[in-house]
């Protein structure tokens, strides 16, 4: 067993200095002693002094209180203008315009149904919904739900008269909520609040020749040409006809 | 009195062995005692400032990728997908338990040009969700013990920055952080990485990802503030890290994160 001393000898020489270098010279963090560490509150302050880019959506009320005010009120309240407008810092001194996309890129980005999203965020079928149209024909943008009728949010199945549960004048103090029109005329509900395959059944269809023009050049309020608006279409604006009203073949 | 040359190095090389023994094994037990009731570097509070921290609700993103462009166009990144200080990933768990992670040019760009069904074809998934990361500023950062030239501070407020001065961009950080967060900018030839826009939230503001993310699935703020958001949602939320094994101390929390998330 004697030669074995030399050996061990060895090895155990070589843990020992191992254990050595390891603990008594080797700091935790080089950061405390770092070679410049001489320099890092100059550092800070080169990061804190580089300008702001996004000065956030207070700043758009002063010029643009119109459009400032409907997106408080409404479901985009929580997208910045910013997100969609680009960061205001250069339009606060030289205002030049902040481009925007009209097209449907934009509202896809967020919108288009995908598996990966949480199923409660609103969702569509992008390469359906609305077909080549932009989004904000139908959609105001800074008030996304605007002058689209509410669809049912409950299965149809013994749910079939409306009435029974939604009327127009007698007051109800908890949900459904309150018809907010007159139902005289109205005989389908589903016709406005129907799913998209129901919708615009029984309601006069637009001719697909003038689905381009304005409808309220002879629709229009006041003038009888062809046939005036009824009463109960008042303060709806003409890029909302085609939510209910279908076009025809 | 005449001593042989072997007596010497023989008496010589037993007392310096002895010598380290004896100053060696107390350091050794020393210091591993002291790393092993050591407080979480974390959980140490540098005086008495906020401490930041970041939390990203899984619950809530949509992979709009909104943080991507607002944090390239807030902090002047060099162009290019691969310059990213903030990126968006997309996770696919199939019934198989395949883990499929992709981020297209970073997520800038949203994934809605990007489904599933065109990319995949058909599989059998059972979950899809977006995980959005960022530079997780570790308390105890790889980045920062690697650096040949001490180009990395820590703040006061727990934020890990750059010396851009500093800097002679070898790259050893990019390899030593586990979560990729730091890259080459191909423009200023040195690294670059998520500053948690210390331009704003040393001035009171938030970085411009949370500024801009439209769900509130991304959230800043001073853990020591007991009714703050991070405090709140700390309190009230199944926490965890990105490679929590590795020992980073991570400054970034996330919710609702699935196993699979690497």
């Amino acid at each position: 067993m004697r030669h074995l001393i030399r050996p061990v000898a060895l090895l155990a020489s070589v843990v020992v200095i191992i254990i050595i270098a390891r603990t008594v010279p080797t700091p935790e963090f080089l950061d405390a002693y770092g070679f410049f560490s001489g320099t890092a509150e100059e550092n800070f302050e080169n990061w804190a002094d580089e300008p702001w880019q996004y000065i956030g959506s207070a700043p758009c009320s002063g010029c643009h209180q119109s459009q400032y005010e409907l997106w408080q009120s409404a479901d985009h309240s929580v997208v910045e203008c910013e997100n969609c407008h680009g960061p205001a810092r250069n339009h606060m001194q030289d205002f030049d315009p902040l481009s925007i996309d009209p097209g449907r890129g934009l509202c896809v980005q967020c919108h288009d149904q995908l598996i990966s999203r949480p199923e409660l965020f609103p969702q569509v079928d992008t390469s359906v919904m609305g077909g080549d149209a932009e989004c904000i024909t139908c959609h105001n943008s800074h008030s996304p739900r605007v002058g689209i009728p509410e669809i049912v949010p409950h299965p149809l199945d013994g749910h079939e008269i409306c009435t029974d549960c939604h009327a127009s004048h007698e007051p109800w103090e908890t949900t459904p909520t309150q018809v907010p029109h007159t139902l005289e005329g109205r005989t389908n509900c589903l016709a406005c609040h129907g799913p998209d395959e129901l919708r615009g059944d029984g309601l006069p269809t637009i001719p697909k020749y003038m689905v381009s023009l304005d409808c309220f050049t002879c629709h229009g309020h006041g003038e009888e040409l062809v046939a005036g608006l009824p009463e109960d279409h008042a303060g709806r604006p003409a890029t909302t006809c085609a939510n209910c009203h279908r076009v025809s073949e | 009195m005449k001593v042989s040359r072997r007596e010497f190095i023989r008496t010589g090389g037993r007392t310096l062995l002895g010598g380290a023994i004896v100053l060696a094994v107390p350091a050794a037990l020393g210091s591993i005692v002291s790393a092993a009731s050591r407080v979480s570097a974390n959980s140490e509070v540098a005086g008495n400032g906020p401490q930041w921290r970041f939390i990203v609700d899984l619950r809530k993103c949509i992979g709009c990728g909104h943080c991507v462009r607002a944090c390239k166009l807030e902090n002047d990144v060099t162009e290019g997908a691969e310059h990213s200080r903030t990126w968006v990933e997309r996770y696919v768990v199939t019934e198989h338990e395949e883990v499929l992670v992709d981020s297209p040019e970073s997520g800038i760009h949203g994934f809605a040009d990007e489904h599933i069904a065109d990319k995949y074809g058909d599989l059998d998934i059972r979950r899809s969700f977006f995980v959005p990361k960022l530079c997780n500023h570790c308390a105890s950062a790889p980045c920062i013990t690697v650096c040949p030239v001490g180009a990395n501070h820590t703040s006061p407020e727990g934020a890990v920055l750059i010396d851009r001065k500093a800097c002679i961009g070898c790259a050893y950080c990019i390899q030593a952080c586990p979560y990729g967060a730091r890259f080459m900018d191909s423009r200023r030839h040195i690294v670059d990485k998520c500053s948690w826009c210390y331009h704003r939230t040393s001035n009171g503001g938030e970085p411009a990802c949370v500024h801009v993310c439209p769900t509130g699935a991304r959230v800043f703020g001073d853990i020591t503030d007991k009714d703050g958001v991070v405090a709140t949602l700390l309190r009230e939320n199944t926490i965890s890290t990105l490679k929590g094994d590795l020992g980073t101390e991570s400054r970034v929390y996330y919710i609702d994160m699935d196993h699979g998330v690497r």
